[in-house]
């Protein structure tokens, strides 16, 4: 594998094209009368770029909020990697190596870019209180990989130098990258991205879509929430369609565009 | 230190680094904060000599408390983010702690080294007993059941007669002494609190620049994502709070040893908010605001004393006028100073 980012990342040395990572089955989540995720069965392979389109209010961002723990299932179970995802707290499902971005960005907006970055590397290190106050050696070599990796990742999204600029004050399509950056920094196996292309010009989301490319050639499978459909079908190897909480279909790009029911969906039924 | 990127072989490695510490560089200001640090600890070192009086190294000491008091409230508010109004419970079991333990009230008198570990363990874990089923509350909800617990330790206190005599309380404490070394003298009190207030302020800072202190921030910034990010943010919590609880402790040791006299009138609620001033005073999050806002705030009623009737009066007006006009605080922190002139340059 090649992008030095990334190098921690457990899986990425033995990716197998065709192995099961996701498994969701039976997946419901009603908030009182609303059904926002109906009965939701689908699957990822290891090494895929997935896309997850629907009109709005389909129940996308609402899936994300379910495998990342951030909302408990009503019903239906989420197997990532083996791990029942269902029983976890957000931050065991990223430590698992599934991790999230926002699409309304979340970052920590009066930190550098580079501790956002570091913020994400926690996970994957380990120096305590006493380690913090002692600054003994191996605390020292872990931050200086911390910041060794931080600036690695900045860089393999293209935003090496915007380290020492506060989050808040970057332009938006960095920080986007930001946000990217910080998730890839956690070292997962699968990256689910929200809306990375929103609000992006058309040269930033050429870029965007190279990028998602480089994050899956390091072994990272992708999953995508996207409204551009340039950059869907682009990337995307299978896509997904919600609509109302239900998958009305999944395909490749060309299966897809075709498909009658999405075509409904997204346009409304002929009367 | 170290230069990051230096295992980088790819190409974009060498702009990178040669960016990076270009902008380490201008961020520094190396010799401004070196005079700055040199001036200031020369001032605090010759406190006892150029200041007249005992009592006014005794305002010192005072000072120094505080200052510990201030610098520990900021890992929990600063860094953390978490609204503890009920701060000065934790400095309140710090010195009774050392009160049990080296007065004849219970006839104990502990050696000085082995109560101190104790009076920073033992809030620390009140710390943990409070927050474990607490700190999963945000903001203002925090506030009131910390609110809460501080006006309850003071309650304990004031109506336990057996154990802590109550109002009365417990007076007679041991003198401070190290290895047959008495700290009986203001002015040698003075230099044992300086010693501890600079260990604290290294202690702050190697928290703040640390996996931790990063990680506190990363939870005052956006919990949720935090969360998202792999933090688990319950644990950080708690440790943010026995960490402050353990300073406190400290201050509390200090204070107990000093005034060789503990009643729980020291530690009321209007304490915890003098404190929340001192730091909101200094700037949020930043060590010498912290220590700035507590010098000017102690010092500030002892100035004012010839006005004696207005002296609160105007007390009041200046901590208004100071927040009006410079709601950063006096000295605001690195990042939330940037932000500012950042803001005023677009």
């Amino acid at each position: 594998m090649s992008g030095p980012a990334l190098a921690t990342t457990a899986a990425a040395a033995g990716a197998q094209p065709d192995h099961l990572l996701l498994d969701v089955r039976g997946l419901t989540k009603r908030f009182g009368g609303l059904q926002a995720i109906c009965e939701l069965s689908y699957q990822v392979f290891r090494g895929e770029i997935v896309a997850v389109i629907g009109p709005n209010g389909a129940g996308k961002t609402t899936l994300y909020n379910l495998l990342t723990a951030t909302y408990r299932p009503t019903g239906g179970t989420m197997v990532f990697d083996g791990h029942d995802l269902g029983r976890l707290s957000p931050h065991e499902v990223t430590e698992l190596g599934l991790v999230r971005t926002f699409q309304n960005i979340r970052l920590f907006p009066n930190m550098t870019a580079l501790d956002n970055v570091k913020v994400g590397r926690y996970c994957r290190t380990d120096a305590g209180l006493f380690g913090a106050l002692t600054r003994l050696r191996g605390t020292r070599r872990e931050e200086r990989e911390i910041e060794e990796q931080a600036m690695e990742t900045l860089a393999f999204v293209g935003i090496a130098h915007r380290a020492d600029e506060l989050a808040k004050s970057l332009p938006y399509g960095d920080q986007k990258l930001l946000e990217i950056a910080r998730a890839l920094s956690t070292g997962p196996r699968m990256i689910l991205l929200d809306e990375p292309a929103a609000g992006l010009n058309s040269g930033e989301s050429a870029e965007l879509v190279e990028l998602v490319r480089k994050i899956r050639s390091d072994g990272v499978t992708v999953v995508l929430i996207e409204h551009d459909m340039k950059v869907v079908m682009g990337l995307a190897e299978r896509i997904v369609v919600l609509d109302h909480g239900m998958m009305i279909c999944q395909g490749t790009p060309a299966e897809v565009r075709c498909d009658q029911r999405v075509i409904d969906a997204y346009l409304g039924k002929a009367v | 230190m170290n230069v990051p990127g230096e295992s980088v072989v790819s190409d974009p490695a060498g702009p990178v680094r040669r960016a990076w510490s270009e902008a380490k560089g201008i961020a520094a200001l190396r010799p401004m904060r070196m005079t700055s640090l040199v001036v200031f600890a020369a001032a605090a070192a010759t406190v006892p000599l150029w200041v007249g009086s005992n009592y006014l190294i005794r305002v010192a000491v005072v000072a120094c408390i505080y200052i510990m008091l201030s610098l520990g409230l900021n890992i929990v508010v600063g860094f953390c983010g978490l609204l503890d109004l009920g701060y000065v419970a934790f400095y309140a079991i710090g010195a009774y702690t050392y009160a049990f333990l080296a007065s004849p009230h219970f006839g104990l008198h502990l050696p000085w080294l082995v109560i101190l570990p104790l009076c920073a363990l033992v809030p620390a874990i009140f710390g943990i007993l409070l927050g474990t089923p607490t700190l999963r509350l945000r903001g203002d909800y925090l506030a009131i059941v910390t609110l809460g617990f501080g006006e309850i330790v003071r309650l304990f206190i004031n109506n336990l007669d057996r154990l802590t005599n109550g109002p009365k309380g417990i007076a007679n404490l041991d003198t401070v002494s190290i290895a047959g070394f008495k700290f009986g003298s203001p002015t040698r009190y003075y230099y044992l609190a300086l010693v501890f207030v600079a260990l604290m302020v290294v202690a702050i800072r190697r928290l703040g620049d640390s996996r931790i202190g990063r990680a506190w921030g990363a939870i005052r910034e956006d919990e949720l994502a935090a969360k998202a990010m792999g933090l688990n943010t319950h644990s950080l919590k708690l440790r943010a709070f026995a960490t402050g609880a353990a300073f406190a402790g400290i201050a509390g040791l200090m204070f107990a040893g000093f005034q060789s006299f503990v009643s729980p009138e020291s530690f009321t609620f209007g304490e915890s908010v003098i404190i929340f001033c001192m730091i909101t005073l200094g700037g949020m999050g930043s060590i010498p605001g912290a220590i700035l806002g507590s010098l000017v705030l102690v010092i500030l009623p002892e100035v004012l004393r010839p006005v004696a009737d207005y002296r609160y009066l105007l007390y009041g007006l200046l901590l208004i006028l100071v927040m009006t006009m410079r709601p950063q605080g006096l000295w605001p922190n690195k990042q939330r100073r940037r932000e500012l002139t950042e803001r005023a340059e677009r």
